[in-house]
């Protein structure tokens, strides 16, 4: 199974890319899934998660498939295969 | 204390009056000003494009200072849109030059024989005859007042050929494309014969305090420039993230709010437009420079410069007309400041008239035979062209939506789009709920900025939430699709906001990241003007209600109530058919219900009361001889 990471602003530019396709097993959630991205991409994980509670940082923003993993349930929200998740910095604009 | 400079067209008079003491404790500046100055001058029986009407210029009291994002000013008047309270804001230059030309405040009235423009240099003041520039575009009027001066740095408020010709939704362009944009205030100013003001000052401002404003302000600017929520902003500008995350998340107004999805809307986001970016431009006392100039790098528009399209214009003319080339939204954009309309309206008006098209309510031979479907950017620029210079049909859409649908019939008010008469700005309470309701109260009609609440977009602001709201209104109060808790945050930005509108800063500093707020705001007004209750964020509470409610009593006198604080039906009824929002429509009686409580208007009616606890007891007076309370 595999599922899409994508990234938005500087974010990019953290992980020297925009797209990171991730193979995931039965049962993954969000939080292991950050786990594994943080091999590949550990500064952008260290940016986003706090390093001493390992929670995601208040302001951003992650969604699956377009909903907030707060409006599911947090980090612990399951994956399935060809979800896509998009991570943000904080977002202003108007 | 500084001056008002009164102007009297009809007259071809000026006269300059110091700023009264109790007008500044009690209104603070700007955006109050405007609001007890229209009360007092303007009543129900003023049309907004005759003489009787005024048009306010307003500066607050940190216009004009190094406190940052400190550039803007704002323009009131009756709006010819809405027939009621108007008012627009505007970045650039003009605001800290209009100050230095030594006036807090310009009000215009009358109406002038021919077309004139009006010069302001420093104590001179001067109506000139504008018969060369009668007939120009907004660019070519900057152009030529500069050139007649020998002066480049002239500031210049221009209309153009839709202000002329009394375009209900017609906008003020400062600098080529900073905007007065909405609510129709360019139409007063071609209503009045007067087709730009000019102005050039030499003096500085002088605040009270100097030594702690300038620690404060130099703490703000600290603060702007380490926010790193303002970085999608410094780097890409106003649109392209708002874009990415908002068709992600199902929240982009698309084919006349049909549906918030418009997938091929990535074609405005980040990583599309960045080869685009040429430089970016930052208003008077900006450190964030949000403004970002593109060059078309090929093809037949190739070497083209054009200031990128706002959010609000990019939806406008993009998903809402289901236009999906980005070129195609650039030149509307720039048409639009050209022609000196509001984007906003502009946009909206042509995707009710595309919705009819696809409705089969009107055909192309009522189009002046353009091909009206989704998408057909074509048909945008030419109908702009057309709304602009009243033809063909451009002198229905030239009327607003509202006006427009009524003449038309044939039921396309259904697809009418709009809130006291002025074009829904481009945003949608199904898809951010606390939306719904500052678009059904907002004095001015269908407007995200006098009190969008930025904590419930997304989870990003849950500790901003919890500190100003209370831990226990979490985690309802930052759920988009959740109508609880959304009129207390609603009420609590509407108030801070008249304050930040009426000293006057950028909705940058304090919205959307929240930077500032009211504590910042009091130590401002407080050190600037030396008014030493300013300092007490009570006090300044109590100022932002009383504005609050002085507007609300404009529109009460001009017979508005409860019943206008309302949303079009397909926002209340037709749940959106795809994406994440899936489903969603806005139950607004809930959060209007919450809403009056906090603000003491039973069922959303003034009471004597009230208007007497904020001050306001001849505001009661007045409508109580009008049997309005």
């Amino acid at each position: 199974m595999e599922i899409v990471v994508k990234l938005y602003g500087y974010l990019c530019k953290r992980a020297g890319t925009d797209s990171i396709k991730v193979t995931i097993s039965e049962n993954e959630t969000v939080d292991t899934l950050l786990m594994k991205l943080s091999r590949r991409h550990s500064q952008l994980v260290e940016e986003i998660l706090d390093p001493t509670t390992g929670e995601l940082q208040t302001q951003y923003n992650i969604l699956l498939n377009g909903r907030h993993i707060q409006q599911i349930r947090g980090i612990h929200t399951k994956l399935k295969d060809r979800d896509e998740i998009a991570i943000f910095p904080p977002v202003a604009g108007g | 204390m500084g001056q008002i400079l009164r102007v009297d067209l009809s007259k071809g008079k000026h006269h300059i009056t110091p700023l009264p003491h109790d007008l500044a404790r009690n209104f603070l500046g700007g955006l109050g000003f405007a609001a007890r100055i229209l009360f007092n001058e303007v009543g129900p029986k003023t049309d907004p494009l005759g003489p009787e009407n005024r048009l306010i210029v307003a500066t607050g009291p940190v216009t004009g200072t190094v406190w940052p994002t400190s550039g803007r000013f704002m323009v009131a008047a009756k709006s010819p849109l809405t027939d009621v309270w108007g008012e627009a804001h505007c970045g650039g230059f003009f605001g800290p030059v209009l100050k230095y030309a030594g006036y807090d405040l310009l009000i215009i009235q009358g109406r002038s024989k021919k077309p004139v423009y009006l010069q302001i240099d420093d104590g001179s003041v001067e109506i000139r005859s504008a018969k060369d520039l009668w007939g120009r575009n907004t660019a070519e009027t900057i152009n030529m007042i500069r050139e007649a001066q020998n002066d480049p740095q002239i500031e210049v408020l221009s209309i153009g050929q839709a202000g002329e010709n009394l375009v209900r939704f017609a906008c003020i362009v400062n600098n080529y494309y900073d905007a007065v944009g909405r609510t129709g205030l360019g139409a007063v100013m071609g209503a009045k014969n007067l087709k730009a003001i000019a102005a050039s000052g030499t003096h500085g401002v002088k605040v009270s305090n100097e030594e702690e404003f300038l620690s404060a302000a130099a703490e703000g600017y600290d603060r702007v420039l380490k926010e790193e929520r303002l970085d999608g902003l410094k780097y890409y500008g106003t649109s392209p993230p708002l874009i990415d995350m908002k068709r992600l998340v199902g929240d982009l107004p698309t084919k006349n709010h049909q549906t918030l999805v418009f997938k091929e809307a990535e074609k405005f986001g980040c990583k599309a437009v960045e080869k685009y970016f040429l430089k970016s431009r930052a208003c008077f006392a900006c450190p964030i420079r949000c403004k970002k100039i593109h060059k078309i790098p090929s093809g037949k528009q190739g070497g083209l410069i054009m200031k990128a399209p706002e959010y609000e214009s990019t939806c406008a003319f993009g998903s809402n007309c289901a236009v999906d080339d980005y070129l195609a939204i650039l030149g509307a954009n720039t048409l639009c400041d050209l022609f000196g309309m509001d984007t906003m309206s502009a946009g909206t008006v042509i995707a009710w008239l595309m919705e009819c098209y696809e409705k089969g309510i009107v055909m192309k031979k009522d189009c002046d035979g353009l091909e009206m479907g989704w998408g057909e950017s074509e048909a945008i620029v030419a109908l702009i062209k057309k709304i602009a210079n009243r033809d063909g049909v451009g002198n229905l859409l030239a009327e607003g939506v509202y006006r427009a649908a009524q003449k038309l019939g044939r039921g396309s008010m259904k697809y009418a789009m709009h809130v006291k008469k002025m074009e829904m700005d481009l945003n949608d309470g199904r898809g951010h709920r606390s939306m719904g309701l500052t678009q059904a109260t907002s004095p001015r009609g269908s407007c995200h900025m006098r009190s969008i609440v930025v904590v419930d977009q997304g989870f990003a602001f849950q500790k901003v939430a919890a500190e100003r709201y209370g831990k226990d209104k979490l985690p309802e109060i930052c759920d988009v699709y959740d109508e609880k808790y959304k009129a207390l945050a609603v009420k609590d930005c509407e108030d801070v906001y008249a304050i930040r509108d009426s000293l006057i800063m950028c909705w940058y500093s304090c919205g959307w990241p929240p930077v500032f707020w009211m504590k910042d705001f009091a130590i401002a007004a407080a050190t600037a003007t030396g008014i030493r209750e300013f300092g007490d964020v009570k006090e300044m509470y109590r100022i932002a209600e009383r504005i609050c409610n002085l507007r609300r009593a404009f529109n009460v006198r001009e017979g508005l109530g409860p019943k206008d604080d309302a949303l079009p039906d397909r926002i209340l009824k037709e749940p959106i058919p795809d994406g994440p929002s899936k489903g969603q429509v806005v139950n607004l009686k809930v959060m209007l219900r919450d809403y009056y409580k906090l603000r003491k208007w039973p069922n959303g009616n003034l009471t004597r009361k009230t208007l007497t606890g904020v001050g306001l007891a001849d505001v009661a007076d007045e409508l109580q001889r009008l049997g309005r309370i």
